[in-house]
């Protein structure tokens, strides 16, 4: 029974009795096999299912790397083409009934050729053009590094990058050459969505730095701040943090909490028409203060040393030491009673805060001395090493020897404070560092290389875009990781880009790019309008409406433009299958009655 | 915090005891609405009739198409007339329970007034939150989401109470301009007019003077026209959307595809022939009312619908039943028509429960002016209606083989029918991608992009290649193509719906909203648990009919 369902449709039999001793017909028969025909469909089919999922997490420039670009990868279409083909000769015999599988099936081998054709021969990028710019040059998204000798007037030379492969990594390390000068570049390292922060590293040269992070369990290990003489301090909470010059003098410790200083409450002074009112805080809490002919009075009612102002506008102290000294008082006529609060640092918090005024005539200004008692933490580098300095609340300072990773304890902050790196003299770095997609800045992707010339080398990291200059050998080149770039045989200038929306609405409607194309083998421009589904073409290439930029007033149309030598064989292919697969229906069908799989095995 | 609390209790004290005081709002029956139906109005860029632009609103505001009864018609003119008469009423849908228990609002109730949900303070909260997510740009969480929802409902109910109203009134003098409302016309020549007519359509609504409401309606139609000139729409023309929008061909389509499911369950259990005539005449009269429903919105719309998850769900339905008709014509097999009537109705009945955008929409830049969002669209719809086809099919042959297995003659039967429908869905399928390819070349600059939707396309026309051709390698028999070719539908499911929902990335992303996925992953567990318990059964059978074959001679097993 099985023996008889598993009989194949197509028989093969009248090579199987010449094959036998026949070799090459064998491996032909077993390249074209209909099981290596179903393995590869299902592994070709596995394949893109996990390069979707792959790419919806990790982008498209990824997916594009790692799977649809990849040698693997072609070469398991390429291994269906081969099938396909084995199987076609295998099973070549013109009958009625037959016709149906060869043309499809070679329908399938011209669409794998034009594919073929267009990857090898097409150009597909974009062509960016600003309301009356003209341009050239598509981009195209494949990754080079573009390198020009500063100095030159020379055009820049792209040299590809090498990463392919289900490891992107694999590519690395390979010597590749720029051609047209004698220079040599490694690609260490890729990074497909980089994000580039600020960091040091040792130098011969160059000023301290210190990267500073929070300690202890609970502690982001990743954040941390690098803390120099360029950038010398940060703000942790209420504590401050500073790295000091090495010369600088020891920290002193602040008088205690005395008596002096929170004797002395400040002063209010008030102002009515052209009259001015001084009123010393201290003397005058809760006494009531006329202000002089204007018939109103002011009284004092609390004064606070370090305020903190609390729901509804209420006044409360934390502590005695005059950190944020404040008043409350109330101006007291004929209308009523009015309360207002004062800061002697703060003088504008009344304006921003006040309610509606009942007597705005009267303007007031509280002075009292604040000291500054916010807990400081400062790092000095002396010749023996760094050193730490903790100034607590109480003005009290505790120092000592910075060692690596030891935590530091700091008052006021629930967990210590550590050194993670000092370095006498350092030198920064921007670095990039990869991360996951979805977060900010992903999908630029970025790359270290080394170059050698001359007998010398360097290294760098190069961003998206971003170009970096780099000496080696004596001389000076600019490096830029960037889409390959295709100059077009004329230029492309955009006159006008119009945007039509649906009418009271702001859906688009209508894109609209009015070009002009400039050719020096043509007497006359070219005028033309590209919209949706109304391409241009011109000179082999085509000119699509794919997009636009918006920046206030000034936009920008961004047309894709293609060259695709394999378009007409694709196509054909596409006839031929459709072609194919229609005969093979009416042949099942008509030529033979009851010609399906099921009822014939019953037959046999 | 405490103090803001306690200021809304009393206020809300204060609306409950207002509510009584306020008037009814007016909701007059009898009156007659034709006139108000064929006033065209223009929502969203697209110039609708009034009834279609009514029904619309009143959808968006209390979740369904009328109100109490009342026609949605009615309804906005009186929110319209009587703005103040619906502030206390409640009309506004919150359904999602967890947002009313956030909200401490009565779970059992599914309808609440502007007023009411207006001084809900952690509903403002959650709304200004989901504001600033969508702002950052960052993804709304569940309750954002529906509190954002409420918002959009608020929001249009109050539209209309500040005295929005609909954009009635044509441009004056240009064709593409866009229609204004009735307070935005002082400066124009036939505003006095205009006005007095509305003035007066709105007394005889508020008074339900059914003899003054048709003629003042009907002159405040006329005038509109004239106002419009030539590039109003023609009566005929918001004739037939408000045809479409009171006979819901799609609605009676999915009642006659269960009727006929039900026929040819019927048919199947009685074994009667004039059960199966029955059944063909339900899926035809199915079949019947999609075709109707789909050409007259074609005409309303002025272009295929086939452009978003509403329409394109309509017509992979709808298709399923074109193809069981056809099937059944060939191959006299009335299995197929039971199966394709459930499908059909099924898929029809979520394209008019799920929260779908049924309205008709503009389309965007890449979707005008080319035939090939029509040819592409509708072949792919009609291979996923075959592929869904051949998934029913399979079950059907799953069953004989497990429940069944002596009815050997007849699972051969449908796997035959099974095979053939594969045969038709890749087909279709292949000639989608292609007429895509041709069209992603016109449109795009290239013919292939591994887009995922593309990839997904062609991953499921591989998986149906692959158990057409695994067949011949003896991989797969009759049971295991049964198995596969439901395997295969769920790439379908991937491709159509996935991509868009699951993966969420590619150029396909055209008109569609959130949801559906608790659906698409029950049946997908439904689906997973009837394949594995019928490979546990098929086994155990199979083994049986093994120790049975041996103890008997082998030649009937030959023989067959």
């Amino acid at each position: 029974m099985a023996e008889a369902v598993s009989t194949p449709l197509f028989v093969e039999s009248r090579h199987r009795s010449v094959v036998r001793t026949a070799d090459p017909w064998s491996v032909i028969r077993t390249l074209g096999s209909l099981k290596a025909g179903v393995t590869l469909l299902v592994l070709i089919g596995v394949s893109m299912a996990a390069a979707s999922i792959y790419e919806a997490r990790h982008g498209r420039v990824a997916a594009q790397v790692l799977f649809y670009r990849a040698w693997w990868f072609n070469g398991l279409l390429l291994a269906l083409a081969g099938n396909i083909f084995c199987a076609t000769l295998v099973r070549w015999t013109i009958s009625w009934r037959k016709l149906g599988f060869l043309i499809t099936h070679i329908g399938v081998l011209v669409v794998l050729a034009g594919a073929l054709l267009t990857s090898r021969f097409g150009i597909e990028g974009q062509l960016r053009l600003e309301e009356r710019g003209m341009s050239d040059a598509i981009s195209i998204p494949r990754l080079v590094i573009g390198i020009e000798r500063l100095g030159e007037n020379a055009p820049a030379t792209e040299v590809d990058l090498p990463m392919s492969g289900i490891r992107p990594r694999a590519g690395l390390g390979r010597a590749l050459s720029a051609t047209g000068l004698d220079l040599s570049l490694v690609v260490d390292e890729f990074l497909p969505n980089a994000r580039w922060t600020r960091s040091f590293e040792p130098s011969a040269t160059g000023l301290a730095a210190v990267e500073v992070a929070v300690a202890g369990d609970g502690a982001d290990p990743r954040m941390s701040s690098w803390l120099t003489p360029r950038s010398p301090s940060l703000r942790l909470g209420s504590v401050q943090i500073e790295l000091a010059g090495p010369d600088s003098p020891p920290l002193p410790d602040l008088p205690p909490a005395s008596t002096s200083i929170a004797s002395s409450r400040g002063t209010l002074t008030l102002q009515v028409g052209g009259s001015t009112t001084v009123v010393d805080v201290t003397s005058s809490i809760g006494k009531p203060v006329s202000l002089g002919a204007s018939g109103l009075s002011v009284r004092i009612t609390a004064y606070h040393a370090d305020a903190v102002v609390g729901p509804n506008r209420t006044l409360s102290s934390r502590g005695d030491q005059p950190n944020n000294p404040a008043i409350e008082f109330e101006i007291v006529g004929p209308q009523g009673s009015e309360r207002r609060l004062a800061f002697a640092q703060f003088p504008e918090f009344a304006s921003m805060h006040a309610r509606t005024a009942v007597y705005p005539q009267v303007q007031n200004a509280y002075a009292a001395d604040a000291i500054d008692r916010a807990p400081l933490v400062r790092f000095v580098p002396r010749p023996g090493g760094l050193e730490y300095e903790v100034r607590s609340t109480d003005g009290r300072v505790v120092r000592g020897p910075v060692r690596t990773d030891a935590p530091i304890a700091v008052q006021s902050l629930t967990l210590p404070l550590a050194v993670r790196t000092y370095l006498p003299a350092a030198r920064e770095v921007f670095a990039p560092s990869e991360i996951a997609r979805g977060e900010e800045g992903a999908e630029t992707p970025a790359t270290h290389v080394t170059f050698r010339a001359g007998g010398s080398q360097a290294t760098h990291w190069l961003g998206w875009n971003r170009p970096a200059v780099v000496e080696v050998g004596g001389r000076s080149y600019r490096l830029t990781l960037r889409n390959r770039e295709y100059r077009l045989p004329f230029s492309v200038q955009l006159e006008k880009f119009e945007r039509e929306t649906y009418p009271g609405t702001n859906q688009a409607a209508m894109f609209a790019s009015h070009v002009t194309v400039r050719d020096s083998a043509r007497s006359e421009p070219l005028r033309r309008t590209i919209q949706m589904n109304q391409p241009l073409r011109y000179g082999g290439y085509t000119f699509f409406q794919s997009g636009f930029e918006q920046r206030g007033s000034l936009s920008a149309s961004i047309l894709t433009v293609s060259r695709d030598p394999g378009k007409w064989t694709v196509y054909g292919g596409f006839l031929f299958v459709t072609a194919g697969v229609v005969w093979m229906i009416i042949a099942k069908r008509l030529g033979r009655p009851g010609g399906s799989p099921a009822r014939r095995e019953s037959a046999t | 915090m405490t103090c803001a609390r306690l200021g809304i209790i009393p206020l809300l004290g204060v609306g409950a005891l207002a509510a009584s005081v306020f008037a009814a709002p007016p909701l007059p029956e009898g009156l007659d609405l034709r006139h108000v139906a064929s006033i065209a109005v223009q929502s969203d860029g697209r110039t609708a009739a009034f009834d279609t632009a009514a029904r619309q609103a009143v959808r968006h505001v209390c979740g369904r198409e009328h109100w109490q009864g009342h026609d949605a018609m009615t309804v906005v003119l009186s929110w319209t007339f009587a703005r103040r008469d619906w502030l206390e009423v409640p009309c506004i849908k919150v359904e999602h329970e967890p947002l009313k228990i956030a909200l401490n609002l009565p779970v059992e109730r599914r309808h609440f007034s502007l007023r009411e949900l207006s001084m809900l303070e952690p509903l403002q909260r959650l709304i200004v939150a989901a504001d600033e997510a969508r702002h950052a740009d960052r993804p709304l969480d569940a309750l954002q989401r529906q509190a954002d929802d409420v918002a959009g409902r608020m929001g249009a109910l109050q539209h209309f109470l500040s005295g929005g109203g609909l954009a009635l009134v044509p441009p004056a003098g240009d064709p593409n301009g866009a229609y204004v409302r009735l307070d935005e016309i002082q400066h124009r020549a036939d505003a006095g007019a205009l006005h007095a007519a509305w003035t007066q359509t709105g007394q005889a609504f508020v008074r339900g003077d059914a003899v003054a409401f048709d003629s003042a309606s009907r002159q405040l139609g006329q005038l509109l026209r004239s106002a419009g000139g030539a590039a109003y729409p023609s009566p005929t023309h918001l004739a037939r959307e408000i045809h479409y929008n009171r006979v819901h061909p799609f609605r009676w389509a999915w009642i006659a595809s269960a009727l006929a499911m039900v026929l040819g369950l019927a048919g199947m259990y009685l074994r009667r022939a004039r059960w199966d005539a029955l059944t063909v005449v339900a899926t035809a009269v199915g079949c019947g009312f999609f075709l109707y429903g789909f050409v007259l919105r074609w005409l309303i719309a002025g272009r295929a619908p086939l452009s978003n998850m509403y329409e394109s769900l309509v017509m992979f339905a709808g298709s399923i039943g074109l193809f069981a008709l056809i099937f059944y014509f060939v191959f006299r097999q009335r299995v197929a028509l039971t199966v394709a009537a459930a499908l059909s109705a099924a898929g029809l009945i979520l394209a008019d429960v799920l929260p779908l955008d049924a309205s008709i929409r503009t389309l965007p830049p890449v979707l005008r002016n080319t035939a090939w969002l029509t040819i592409h669209v509708l072949t792919i719809m009609l291979g996923y209606g075959a592929a869904a086809l051949s998934m029913g099919v399979a079950h059907v042959q799953l069953g004989l083989h497990t429940l069944a297995p002596q009815r050997v003659a007849q699972a051969k039967e449908v796997l035959r029918l099974n095979y053939w429908i594969m045969l038709v869905a890749v087909i279709f399928l292949t000639a989608g991608i292609v007429f895509g390819a041709v069209w992603a070349n016109a449109s795009w600059g290239r013919y292939w992009g591994w887009d995922p939707k593309e990839t997904w396309s062609l991953i499921t026309l591989f998986g149906y290649l692959g158990v057409l051709h695994a067949r011949f390698t003896g991989w797969l028999r009759d049971f295991g193509v049964a198995v596969a070719s439901i395997v295969c539908f769920q790439l379908v499911l991937m491709t159509y719906y996935g991509v868009n929902y699951v993966l969420g990335t590619g150029l396909h992303s055209y008109g569609f909203g959130a949801g559906g996925l608790g659906w698409i992953a029950a049946y997908l567990g439904v689906e997973c648990a009837v394949i594995f318990g019928a490979i546990l059964r098929y086994r155990a059978v199979s083994a049986r009919a093994d120790s049975s074959a041996r103890t008997m001679p082998r030649v009937p097993a030959l023989a067959r």
